[in-house]
């Protein structure tokens, strides 16, 4: 999540890996931080409101983004094709492609409308580079020592291994479904006051029964 | 190359919760309030009767809104640990 905050300037509501066969999906939905000049109005594209994203890998290597971003004016869709393939030992090759729909403008204009799906196909790409600058500077370790925040590096792993072994030695643990997700729209203090009240309630209960049914001296 | 264990299951295991309205079997983990791990497995898929779209948007994953119903029940139960609610606050 911290990814998301300090990357991209966006601040995620929710988010959600799921790993099941030979895909692994990626559910993102944020908003935009307010403390932050965005990257898109910097090169003159309309300012966001939000994103949500469906990413999803079909297997080692090709992965389909269905990216859809909140704007004042309403929704854009876009898809991010993005795949890759190794070229040596320490990288590899990456390969993407973004199309949109065409934004509606003002008297249907083609060129108004051709200029501004350039400036906004211009914000994604600035997006998804964000996370090719940080590509371009990390190495695999085997062994990370993670906090909680770090999210299911081992599981993905253990999901990619698939791909690394000849299907007969493909095992389950690597093919079925692991969920991981982080969803902040439940108040915290409501899950937490809840939580007291049905301890209390039990501890009353206990109580209540042990007077009840005094043990046998 | 082996995958290495994970080393927070070490200290904070998965617990199993079985669904409320099936008998589907998972393995769960709360690291947060806010976060939920969800293992399941062949036999618990099959167990599954209610997967239904998770939303509206194109591509994603079935959800089952039922198991997530069970799983906040086992936390408010208190029968589902949360590892570290201190980091919510």
């Amino acid at each position: 999540m911290a990814h998301f905050f300090y990357v991209h300037h966006a601040f995620p509501t929710y988010f959600k890996n799921t790993f099941e066969g030979h895909t692994a999906t990626q559910l993102q939905k944020g908003v935009n931080r307010d403390d932050m000049r965005p990257a898109e109005v910097a090169i003159g594209a309309p300012k966001r409101l939000g994103n949500t994203s469906v990413a999803t890998y079909h297997g080692p290597s090709f992965m389909i983004d269905d990216l859809i971003y909140h704007y004042e004016h309403g929704d854009t869709r876009t898809v991010l094709i993005n795949c890759h393939y190794p070229i040596d030992e320490n990288s590899f090759m990456l390969l993407y492609g973004i199309s949109m729909q065409r934004p509606e403008v003002e008297d249907d204009d083609p060129a108004a409308a051709e200029a501004l799906a350039a400036k906004m196909v211009a914000t994604v790409r600035l997006g998804f580079e964000q996370d090719v600058e940080i590509w371009k500077n990390k190495t695999r370790i085997d062994n990370p020592l993670l906090c909680e925040e770090d999210g299911p590096v081992y599981q993905l792993r253990r999901w990619y291994e698939q791909f690394y072994v000849d299907v007969a030695d493909v095992r389950p643990e690597m093919t079925e479904r692991f969920e991981f997700e982080l969803d902040t729209t439940r108040p915290i203090e409501a899950w937490k006051r809840e939580v007291e009240e049905n301890v209390a309630r039990r501890a009353a209960e206990a109580a209540a029964a042990a007077v009840r049914e005094p043990q046998d001296a | 190359m082996a995958v290495r264990p994970d080393n927070r299951l070490a200290d904070a295991p998965m617990h199993p919760v079985t669904c409320s309205s099936c008998a589907a079997e998972v393995l769960v983990r709360k690291a947060s309030w806010q976060q939920t791990s969800v293992q399941w497995s062949d036999e618990a898929m099959a167990a599954c009767s209610s997967w239904s779209p998770g939303s509206a948007v194109k591509g994603l994953p079935p959800v089952c809104d039922r198991l997530r119903d069970s799983i906040a029940r086992a936390v408010v139960d208190g029968t589902l640990p949360v590892v570290t609610p201190e980091y919510d606050d």
